[in-house]
């Protein structure tokens, strides 16, 4: 792939990319969400076209319009989200879209023999007669990259494949995968878990927002520069007033979930914010902060354990018992939790108080007070609108975000939870963003901050907390981890001796 | 200067919201009049026929009026509903009961008749809560689909009112006895707001309702949720909207609306009630159809409600001139629901790109 | 008390009900699988039956009449495809529409045609030929009066069956139901396959509006169909859109449409047998739910107490 550019409305999500890869080499490309990975491997799958660039296979160049064209030329791709049909069975599966029959007729037994062929020249064991949605998920994996096989890829994409694993099952994959290689086939992993790529790479590629900044040989490198290549390095400079934290705001003991594909989604975490302190959750995106968060919010209540918001048990609470209980929330997605975008800035800057004394009377809004709200908040976050009639839509994304932390910073209660609260905006914004959760915390409130921006994270945070797989790894407290190891543990990597409170 | 940016705000959107019903309309419009042409009659004289018939003498205002009474009450119904994120069908069941209830209280109570009468609309309406409550109920209790539910209980409301009317509640002074229709109501009806003419209170009832609704999905914080809950479902999970309660609420209130509405019918222009008189004229259609053109805006359900009337009234109208079967409204209605609703998956279409995706319910 | 002729006689009606609804629910059935949310059965089968006496009328032909019947309820069922695969309209707000548009415009121009608006027959009028039995007695009473197109229906189910259940089509068309995004991810053309099942489903309708209007007695009645399209799409979901099921839903719909025609003075009376099908589907919906319900609460239960 030469020169590949990719852009989305204003976001680049490649720049200029080039990848090589030679027959029976298994290259990892690395890098953080959001770097690129993903629109990378999906201009190779077809799924999307580049605004700029070419690809070249075996020396000739072809042009790839959709999926089948990339099936046609050899390429598979494994995702991390399985494209499989959970009612028909493994041979029906894999076999879709060409299928063995006869006149028309699906030929039962002859498919499922070409399957059993498949599976033990690949040396991947499946049960052909299966179900897919009874099948254990290691096995739904198994199912996928036979489906690739079967289409006769030479080249096989492996996206965030040990998401969705346990240990074990992870441990299966990387032999698979070895095995794969030597057998012929070219690999490409994507994947930020850097011990998988020392364990299977041969070569590892470093994307980092839109732009490949580094390449290195396996042999040649070590988790810790791969970390620090994908993160990068933002020299932090600021000192933050020393002060003695208060009371405990936020209690979580022993939090555990389930997921319904047979994952254990988080497995006892605990954790404690504390009044005037800022605590920084730092993992990368995918570890299981998206379920905490929405077990300590209230939208999710089905887990163990124990969550206190200022001292008082909302344990599998609804949302509004949480929430009245002193937590406010600014969620990951602005436009799909956080707003409506239909709605008029009006009336998203008055979510969550519109039943509250100050908003409204025996049920009734009182809109002028709703409208001067609305207009303060515009005003002192310098949101750019013309009017808080104005739609949510047409604010920017930006601004939109700006207006969202407004409305839950200044509501001044004690806990605030800020899921990603500067993604995907500009660095004015950002650094506004940072000042108003700075002063909520010398203003003595609670902040819990999740981002998988590291450097956001140790600007911030009075204490950080390491999540990785659905656990807490480490707890740091401020300076006492720079970016380079927390880079590291982030993605993985096992520290000997880490900092212990 | 701050405030002509609002109000111009304001008038853009208004004029925005008004863009795609206006284009579904003169196509519709266009659609009729190319029937009538092709039935051998001059297909612009039919299109202007029917819209004098329906607004251009006092009598076509106020008959049109009259038919309007119901469809405002049904385009509320479904505004409230559809508004909230609530696929209801039901408008249809809840009306048939509402209308059948009200018709036999007002012929058993005893009293005098302004008290009957208010007595058998609240009848009337609770019939259509209480039904909208069974479908809100076991839709939440087993996670059916709400559209399904409503779908079904529709038949089964009809099928219960048209045996009741045959045989429990039927009119045993009927000279004609083949009629399946309840005793004549006399007293405790509805009465004319002009002598000469056949609207009469309901409609007044319909228009002061329509106020009420208004106040009540833009001014309370309950109406706030419930919007808020049709426009992103999440976000007002997020806020800490108890989605099960607005959707009983919004139910409740969405059956009443469709109960009075069958009620007001039953009292106001056919003092009983008479198998299928709800259904044949379609009012819960049109009301469907009046909530889509306006977007759930109450006062658009009004003003739509009025159009739709009133193409009924043309019709009948141009059916007498020129000999065209009336049916050539519903016709017209259905080419302007289908581009109406075309209209969401065209905009869709252009926001697709841009904007990640939201929750779609069963809509 | 078991009189034979009576029995064989609700057998015959039973299965001259039944094979209307069982086109109906076939259809609704292939479109479920597909992904493909069709409520306009109604619509393209009102369609069906009224060009198909309109071009009987012309031209005297009942096949001719037959085609007729059939490419106007697939044109219609294109007009369906249009606006919810192509332009993705609400599938339910434009189904309701096209229903209620087909009743009006089919008073319309039978007006139009026939200068009349409730019924219209007239002599010169062909019905379909009805199946002349080889054998008699009880046999024969029960399968009395029906044409090769009621067979047809039954025909058609165990088509389905084949094609959804044994072709490589009919896999295919299932897997677009079961997971349109890992369809899309193998390449598959969606969209094509949509209006195909569309096409395939407006035919089916078509053939049983050729039944109501030209099976058992030959004429077109405003509202001919009456409401067999929504209680086609209870058999469906009462069938769980499987051809066998759908068969046996629909036989017994259609067994309590014929019965509630007999026990017409009895205690049963009509309204409350055309509620059959509206109120087991509720209740079918119902049970499902409390079903599933209890396996996914096993299986989380299961992960947290494991390890």
């Amino acid at each position: 792939m030469e020169n590949i550019t990719k852009t989305y409305g204003r976001v680049v999500a490649n720049d200029n990319v080039s990848l090589r890869l030679e027959q029976g080499e298994i290259l990892a490309v690395v890098g953080e969400n959001g770097a690129g990975k993903s629109t990378l491997m999906k201009v190779l799958y077809g799924l999307e076209r580049p605004d700029a660039g070419e690809i070249f296979l075996n020396d000739r160049r072809v042009s790839l319009r959709n999926p089948s064209d990339a099936m046609k030329l050899g390429i598979g791709m494994v995702q991390q989200h399985f494209m499989l049909f959970g009612p028909m069975t493994v041979t029906e599966n894999i076999v879709y879209n060409r299928e063995i029959a006869r006149r028309g007729f699906y030929d039962r037994r002859a498919n499922v023999e070409k399957v059993r062929e498949l599976s033990s020249a690949y040396g991947l064991e499946v049960d052909p007669e299966a179900r897919v949605e009874d099948c254990p998920v290691g096995a739904q994996q198994r199912v996928e990259i036979l489906k690739t096989l079967y289409q006769n890829a030479g080249i096989i994409v492996f996206d965030e494949p040990s998401a969705v694993l346990t240990p074990g099952e992870v441990d299966e994959l990387i032999e698979t995968m070895k095995k794969l290689a030597a057998l012929g086939k070219s690999l490409i992993l994507i994947t930020h878990k850097l011990n998988e790529v020392m364990a299977v790479a041969d070569r590892v590629m470093v994307m980092r927002a839109g732009k490949l900044v580094a390449e290195r040989m396996r042999a040649e490198t070590s988790a810790e520069e791969l970390s620090y290549l994908m993160i990068g390095r933002q020299v932090v400079h600021r000192e933050l007033e020393e002060q003695q934290p208060g009371g405990e705001v936020l209690y979580v003991e022993h939090l555990t979930m389930g997921s319904v594909e047979g994952k254990r989604v988080l497995s006892d975490v605990s954790l404690r914010v504390r009044a005037g302190e800022i605590v920084g959750i730092a993992g990368v995106s995918g570890n299981g902060q998206t379920e905490l968060v929405r077990c300590v919010t209230g939208l999710e209540r089905d887990y163990l354990g124990t969550v206190r918001v200022a001292g008082k048990d909302v344990s599998r609470d609804r949302v509004r018992r949480v929430r009245a209980a002193g937590l406010t929330y600014i969620p990951e997605d602005r436009y799909l939790w956080g707003s409506a975008r239909e709605a008029t800035l009006a009336e998203n800057a008055l979510m969550g108080d519109e039943g509250t004394e100050r908003f409204s009377k025996r049920g009734v809004l009182k809109l002028r007070a709703v409208g001067r709200h609305a207009d303060g908040l515009i005003e002192k976050y310098a949101v750019k609108a013309a009017s808080r009639r104005q739609r949510m839509k047409e604010l920017s994304g930006g601004n939109a975000q700006k207006l969202i932390t407004a409305r839950e910073i200044e509501r001044d209660f004690p806990l605030l939870v800020a899921c990603e609260p500067t993604r995907g905006i500009d660095v004015g914004a950002m650094e506004f963003i940072h000042e108003r959760l700075l002063e909520k915390r010398k203003n003595g409130g609670g902040v819990l901050l999740v981002s998988s921006e590291m450097t956001e994270i140790l600007k911030l945070s009075d204490r950080i907390y390491v999540m990785y797989e659905g656990k807490i790894r480490h707890e740091f407290l401020r300076g006492s981890v720079d970016d380079r190891k927390l880079g590291l543990l982030m993605t993985g990597g096992r520290v000997d001796d880490a900092a212990q409170l | 200067m701050r405030r002509n940016s609002e109000l111009s705000i304001r008038l853009r959107r208004l004029l925005g919201a008004l863009k795609f019903p206006l284009i579904s309309v003169a196509v519709g419009l266009l659609v009729g009049g190319a029937i009538i042409a092709f039935s051998g009659h001059n297909g612009w004289e039919g299109v202007k026929g029917l819209l004098v018939g329906g607004f251009g003498s006092m009598h076509a205002v106020t008959t049109t009026l009259n038919r309007a009474t119901p469809i405002i009450f049904a385009g509320l119904s479904s505004a409230l509903a559809w508004g909230s994120g609530y696929a209801s069908m039901g408008i249809s069941g809840q009306m048939i009961l509402g209308a059948l209830t009200s018709s036999v209280v007002a012929v058993a109570c005893p009293g005098p008749a302004p008290l009957v009468a208010a007595v058998s609309l609240i009848a009337g309406m609770a019939a259509g809560m209480l039904y909208a409550l069974l479908a809100a109920w076991i839709s939440a209790r087993f996670e059916a689909s709400l559209l399904i539910i409503t779908l079904m209980l529709n038949y089964i409301a009809d099928n219960s009112a048209s045996y009741l009317t045959t045989y429990t509640f039927r009119d045993p002074t009927a000279a004609d006895r083949l009629a399946v229709q309840t005793q004549k109501i006399t007293g405790a009806i509805l009465p004319r707001l002009f002598s000469k003419y056949t609207v009469h209170w309901g409609f007044v009832l319909a228009v002061v309702f329509v106020l009420i609704m208004l106040f009540i999905t833009r001014r309370t914080s309950f109406g706030y949720r419930a919007r808020m809950s049709g426009l992103n479902p999440r976000f007002a999970e997020y806020g800490g909207v108890d989605s099960l309660k607005t959707m009983y609420l919004m139910m409740l209130l969405s059956g009443a609306m469709a109960g009075l509405g069958g009620a007001a019918e039953a009292l106001g222009t056919r003092f009983r009630y008479v198998d299928k008189m709800i259904t044949s004229p379609g009012y819960a259609w049109s009301g469907i159809t009046a909530s889509l053109m306006s977007s759930n805006h109450p006062l658009g359900v009004l003003l739509s409600s009025i159009f739709l009337a009133g193409l009924t009234t043309g019709g009948a109208s141009i059916e007498l001139t020129m000999n065209t079967p009336s049916e050539i409204t519903s016709i017209i209605q259905g080419v302007l629901t289908m581009l109406v609703t075309a209209k969401f998956a065209v905009g869709w279409f252009r926001r697709r790109r841009s904007q990640r995706k939201g929750v779609s319910r069963d809509v | 008390m078991f009189n034979i002729g009576y029995f064989s006689a609700i057998v015959s009606s039973t299965l001259r009900m039944c094979a209307p609804l069982l086109y109906c629910s076939l259809a609704a059935a292939i479109c479920q699988k597909a992904q493909v949310f069709n409520i306009a059965m109604e619509g393209m089968m009102m369609a069906s039956a009224f060009f198909s006496i309109v071009v009987n009328y012309f031209t005297n032909s009942v096949w001719l009449a037959l085609l007729a019947g059939v490419a106007g309820s697939v044109a219609v069922a294109m007009i369906l495809g249009l606006f919810i695969v192509k332009l993705k309209a609400s599938p339910v707000i434009v189904g309701m529409a096209i229903n209620t548009m087909m009743v009006g415009l089919t008073t319309y121009l039978m007006y139009i045609f026939f200068g009349t608006k409730g019924v219209f027959t007239h002599p010169s009028l062909v019905g379909l030929p009805k199946v002349a039995l080889p054998f008699g007695g009880v046999a024969a009473d029960m399968l009395a009066g029906l044409t090769f197109v009621d067979y047809g229906a039954f025909a058609a189910s165990a088509l389905a069956f084949v094609v959804l259940y044994r072709m490589t089509v009919g896999y295919r068309l299932r897997a677009i139901g079961i997971s349109p995004e890992a369809a899309r991810s193998m390449g598959t053309p969606i969209e094509s396959y949509q209006f195909a099942t569309l096409a395939v489903s407006g035919a089916l309708c078509g053939l049983a509006g050729v039944l109501l209007s030209m099976g058992s007695v030959t004429l077109f009645i405003q509202n001919i169909t009456s409401g067999r399209g929504y209680i086609a799409m209870a058999a469906n979901n009462l069938g769980k859109s499987h051809p066998l099921g759908v068969l046996a839903a629909s036989l017994f719909f259609g067994c309590c449409q014929a019965l509630g025609n007999f026990l017409q003075n009895t205690s049963l009376k009509g309204q409350i047998t055309a509620s059959i099908p509206y109120a087991a589907t509720v209740l079918a919906l119902i049970l499902f739910t409390v079903r599933r319900r209890a396996a996914r609460k096993n299986k989380i239960r299961k992960v947290l107490n494991d390890r």
